[in-house]
């Protein structure tokens, strides 16, 4: 059967959501590598945390014509690769103090149940990995979670949460969060090991294969909660069991790597410094799109209520928390906006990355989705209205990139990620509270 | 000087199904008595309420309670809104409403409520009512005895992992390194069963780490002949000799005698590798990468059985189990052979040797114990995260390098073991005449070493040393001499009163603080724009707002006391050219003079003190949260270590001789 192409199938729309789910829309490769001549579609959401200055944010003119005001200052020479997106908020996020319902639930556009552990429950599958689960067999790895920062020891006693809902904005399922690496040296151990098509020695198939046969003794001797527990364990066991058989090319599945990772250098080994090890990540997550290790990443430049010491930038004296906590002070206000803007740099550096990795007639960047953004607005004042989103790349065709889209006022965020969805091909009817896709956001 | 505290622990009730529906039965039948007796009780007592007397706790009891309650809350607090007073109703409710009556407690306690605007209680009544709902809900939690909890699952956390394959390999080196952070859950611990995640990279990283862990093993030719203490011979075919060396690892691996039919895998691994042309240990090898990936191996397990032994719910935990608890409590790895050995024998099950192995493990020579303290006493406190999380700001404090910070990290660590090794008073964990310093921290912290005697000048290096102090360093002594406790609670380069207050009663004490109400208008916005302030000043401001003042009144003057102690816990008598002012007045009029005054009064509240501190090791020994049921456990507990004043290692068998230690509960919580 032939598949549409995403682009036919997107352009024009606005009705792929009246669309039934089409059969031909699955890849056509069910095997992981579709023909080595396709470009995918990738998609990354980047997450800051502690929001934004918001006075000096969104543009004040809306379509193609827009000037970045201050903190968006270091995506100007990239505009025409970026859209902000304004207006957008999450209603399930509307409620409860401090950062951790914002921020857990930025991506599954629910709301979380407070706990300091046992009712652990994002209460939905994050956007990331709904696309995960659809596309996840075309690459070794399903997804990609990375992060920068060590989460602190403790629970939060003053707002009654776990750290858990703080580090995690990907859930693969409502009471399961995906661990996220932090040390840029280990996940390119990882993609080296992934990309070298066979671990050394003898496979370890028959051991995880046995891992799992004797794991159902326990079974019985198990609480039901337990054992879903140990599920997930098995389940992790058998997506490892998985991909080694798809590498090992047993069962005529083959996936190869599109970069030669012995030509690369390895990054610093767990770099101290925040800069230093932010910038690694981010290419680490060019480089497993690149190489087409995954098709779908999430990043935070920090967790819930950073408060990574920001004091290496010039007349920044202090932590990020400490200092989004502005009270209205110029002095304060300008050091959190020095915050936000080197975070948009940094995300520029992304986008210049990536385009500059050419694939097929054009770039990674042009078939990439990437969403940048916060769990809420303003530092201060915590709430979810209007959150700070930005997003580059042209998503393989589908996206007019370079716009400001001025949605009104309290647009569901989730229409945002149902979008993200589409451009990856993954044409869901809806997600959490979304009401549709953005239409003025595809070609 | 007397202080009302809110709850001291954060029990929640779990909210099962069954509680639900419990729950709004009840509601539903006592809704009409609710009503009469609301009228009954208001009529009863309404001299007590509407008089202008003074309440006395002896006056009080439950329905007097809920009459004031109604009187004073209930035009707000009424049916349909998130709080009720009606709820409070039911006799059963002290218990069954448990965390209902502690947030009233705490509301009542913190001043938070009534508001500002409303008609206000006099200070005693108000204390008296907090005293009452304490009293009444305790000695009705209590009455119901001590429980069991649930049946434990739960995977090693990565640092228990580094431990456990260490010592089943005897190996030095830290295989988990490269396994994601783990994250605090429960009573704030990583190793709390809820929140220890598993992850689809997990399987990958301990396949990884038990790959490099045997790879290095094989390299270290005593690790290696431990591991292969049978070797195929004339006598012993190579598939026997195989499967008495996996046997042997499996049972240690999983803690528990391993049958030799739960070995027939392995051994088939075993013969399909050296099959195909492995050698007999490589083939040996590759069949204990895969015990070291079994979940028999990376869980701790306690089965639940399906009879009903005692035709109760709770059954003692069997040796092998109860041996993994004690052995992950206070060591944070396996049990060593002596133990394994006791558990073997089925002698755990006698108290005496149970407290004897205690005892053992607690003043045994090695590190052990230091592995489980760093855990515990670093999240308790927080201090693991100084120089890793938090570091210091080399712009405030140039000189400052790694091996000023991580003596700094350990010196809270090492304090609390030396005090359970002497059996030392806990409460020389809030002032003594000691402390642990070494070269690099006497230097941080400008202690005078000429103070030490002669034979501790000497051997003062590297090492961390207990040292005794001098009346003029006697602020060093304690957790708040500690200046990992003082940097983790400054921005990296201000100190800030509030951020130590909160630790203080938080993290310390255990009072339970309320979030911030929303939208209060930060510090700053409180302040005068066209004028700088001290920290003080702002503060002060900012306190005279009803809203902010209930919980800085409580939190600000708590700090202040600390404001000697700069952003890495050095001693100042200045700041910024400015004589610190330490005194400052909590909101019942006390005086609270610096340092020695904040211990003063720590003192005064040292069965608080000495509640939280059994609260939070109860929860990192169970690894879970605590639940109301344990309130009791909590409360024997603290009174064993009061009645033998305060001595530290009755905390630990208080808490190993406990029912919830001992015992699980066979009926299965509904998942949550």
């Amino acid at each position: 059967m032939k598949s549409l192409s995403r682009r036919t199938m997107l352009r024009g729309t606005g009705v792929a959501l009246a669309l039934p789910f089409l059969e031909a829309m699955r890849p056509s490769a069910r095997a992981m590598g579709a023909a080595t001549n396709e470009c995918p579609t990738r998609f990354a959401a980047l997450f800051f945390p502690n929001g934004v200055r918001e006075d000096r944010w969104t543009p004040t003119e809306t379509g193609f014509d827009w000037t970045p005001p201050s903190q968006l200052e270091p995506i100007r020479d990239a505009k025409n690769d970026v859209s902000v997106i304004s207006g957008l908020w999450h209603q399930a996020a509307d409620t409860g103090g401090g950062h951790y319902v914002k921020d857990a639930g930025w991506l599954t556009g629910t709301t979380i149940t407070k706990t300091t552990g046992v009712d652990l429950n994002s209460n939905g599958v994050s956007m990331d990995q709904i696309a995960a689960q659809r596309l996840g067999n075309l690459t070794p790895l399903p997804s990609l979670e990375l992060g920068n920062e060590q989460v602190r020891s403790g629970v939060d006693g003053v707002t009654g949460y776990t750290r858990v809902y703080g580090a995690h904005i990907a859930w693969r399922q409502p009471t399961q969060p995906l661990a996220k690496e932090i040390n840029p040296r280990l996940v390119f151990d990882r993609m080296t090991l992934i990309a070298s098509g066979k671990q050394s020695g003898r496979s370890n198939r028959p051991i995880l294969d046995m891992v799992r046969e004797d794991a159902s003794r326990l079974r019985g001797r198990l609480g039901q909660h337990d054992r879903q527990r140990l599920e997930q364990y098995l389940d992790s066991v058998k997506s490892l069991e998985d991909r080694l058989e798809a590498m090992e090319g047993n069962s005529g599945r083959r996936w190869g790597s599109r970069v030669d990772f012995s030509t690369r250098p390895a990054p610093a080994d767990n770099p101290e410094a925040h800069a230093e090890r932010t910038r690694l990540m981010l290419d680490m997550i060019a480089l497993a799109f690149e190489a087409d290790i995954t098709r779908v990443a999430t990043y935070m430049f920090g967790n819930s209520v950073s408060e990574v010491n920001f004091s290496f930038l010039d007349d920044v004296e202090g932590s990020h928390h400490e200092l989004s906590h502005h009270g209205n002070k110029t002095e304060k206000l300008d050091q959190y906006e020095r915050i936000t803007t080197w975070h948009v740099a940094q995300f520029a550096y992304l986008i210049e990355k990536l385009r500059s990795i050419p694939e097929g007639d054009s770039n990674v960047l042009a078939n990439s989705a990437i969403l940048f953004g916060s769990g809420f607005r303003d530092g201060n004042a915590h709430n979810p209205h209007d959150l700070p989103v930005l997003l580059a790349g042209q998503g393989g065709g589908a996206l007019r990139s370079g716009q400001h889209i001025a949605c009104t006022k309290d647009n569901p965020m989730s229409n945002l990620l149902l979008s993200m969805l589409h451009v990856l091909g993954v044409n869901e009817s809806s997600f959490a509270d979304s009401t549709g896709v953005i239409d003025s956001l595809f070609v | 000087m007397q202080v009302c505290f809110p709850p001291f622990c954060r029990l929640r009730l779990a909210s099962s199904r069954l509680f639900l529906l419990f729950d709004s039965f009840m509601h539903f039948a006592f809704k009409v008595a609710a009503a009469i007796a609301v009228l009954f009780s208001s009529v009863v007592c309404g001299n007590v309420v509407c008089a202008e007397t003074t309440l006395s706790l002896a006056d009080l009891d439950r329905d007097g309670v809920i009459a004031i309650l109604e009187e004073k809350c209930g035009d707000c607090h009424f049916d349909g809104e998130s709080f009720s007073v009606d709820t409070l109703l039911p006799a059963t409710s002290l218990t069954d409403e448990y965390e209902l009556w502690m947030n009233v407690r705490a509301r009542l306690s913190d001043h938070s409520m009534p508001p500002a605007d409303e008609v206000e209680f006099d200070p005693e009544s108000r204390s008296c009512l907090t005293d009452w709902i304490r009293d009444a809900t305790h000695d009705a939690i209590v009455a119901q005895g001590e429980k069991a909890g649930p049946a434990n699952f739960r995977r090693l956390n990565r640092h228990e992992y580094s431990n456990t394959i260490r010592d089943l390999l005897e190996i030095h080196v830290n295989a988990g390194t490269a396994l994601p952070q783990d994250i605090a859950g429960g009573e704030g611990f990583n190793n709390a069963a809820e929140t220890l995640i598993i992850s689809p990279i997990h399987a990958e990283k301990f396949l990884q780490a038990a790959t490099e862990s045997l790879e290095y093993a094989a390299r270290d030719a005593r690790a290696r002949k431990r591991l292969f203490q049978v070797t195929p011979s004339e006598s012993v075919s190579e598939d026997e000799a195989a499967r008495q060396n996996l046997l042997r690892l499996a049972n240690q691996a999983f803690r528990r005698p391993v049958d030799a039919n739960e070995i027939d895998g392995y051994v088939t691994i075993f013969r399909d590798a050296r099959d195909e042309g492995l050698k007999f240990d490589d083939a040996c090898f590759y069949a204990m990468r895969g015990i070291l990936v079994s979940a028999d191996f990376l869980f701790l397990i306690e089965s639940l059985p399906n009879a009903d032994v005692d035709g109760t719910n709770d059954v003692a935990l069997p040796d092998h189990e109860l041996a993994t608890r004690l052995s992950y409590f206070l060591w944070a790895t396996m049990p060593d052979e002596e133990l394994r050995n006791a558990a073997d024998a089925g002698k755990l099950q006698d108290p005496e040797e149970l407290r004897r192995q205690t005892l053992r493990m607690l003043t045994d020579k090695g590190t052990h114990l230091e592995d489980s303290l760093s855990q515990f006493v670093g999240q308790w406190l927080g201090t693991e995260d100084w120089g890793r999380k938090k570091r210091p700001d080399l712009a405030v404090n140039p000189w400052i390098e790694d091996h000023h910070v991580s003596p700094m990290r350990d010196q809270p660590v090492r304090i609390f073991e030396e005090m359970l090794r002497q059996n030392e008073s806990l409460l020389e964990l809030i002032d003594s005449d000691w402390t642990f310093l070494n070269q690099q921290l006497a230097e941080a912290y400008q202690f005078d070493r000429s103070t030490l005697p002669q034979k501790i000048n000497r051997n003062f290096h590297h090492h961390l040393m207990r040292v005794p102090l001098t009346d003029e360093f006697r602020y060093r002594s304690g957790i708040l001499g500690c200046g990992a406790v003082m940097g983790l609670t400054s921005y990296p380069r201000r100190t800030s009163p509030v951020l130590r207050g909160t630790w203080l009663l938080e993290t310390f004490l255990g009072v339970e603080l309320p979030p911030p109400p929303p939208e209060v208008p930060s510090l700053e916005d409180s302040g005068d724009p066209n004028r700088e302030m001290t920290v003080r000043e702002q503060l002060e401001i900012h306190r005279a707002n009803a809203a902010c003042a209930s919980c800085h009144n409580r939190i600000d003057p708590i700090g202040f006391a600390l404001e000697n102690f700069d952003v890495i816990g050095r001693w100042r008598d200045q700041d910024a050219g400015q004589d610190i002012d330490a005194v400052a007045t909590l909101p019942d009029g006390a005086s609270i003079d610096g340092l020695p005054g904040l211990k003063r009064y720590l003192l005064d509240n040292k069965e608080q003190f000495v509640r939280h501190l059994t609260t939070k090791m109860l929860g990192y020994a169970l690894a879970r949260e605590l639940r109301p049921s344990d309130l009791s456990t909590v409360e024997s507990i603290t009174e064993r270590v009061i009645e033998s004043d305060f001595k530290s290692q009755e905390l630990i068998l208080g808490i190993v001789t406990s029912k919830p230690f001992l015992y699980k509960r066979l009926t299965e919580t509904a998942p949550e």
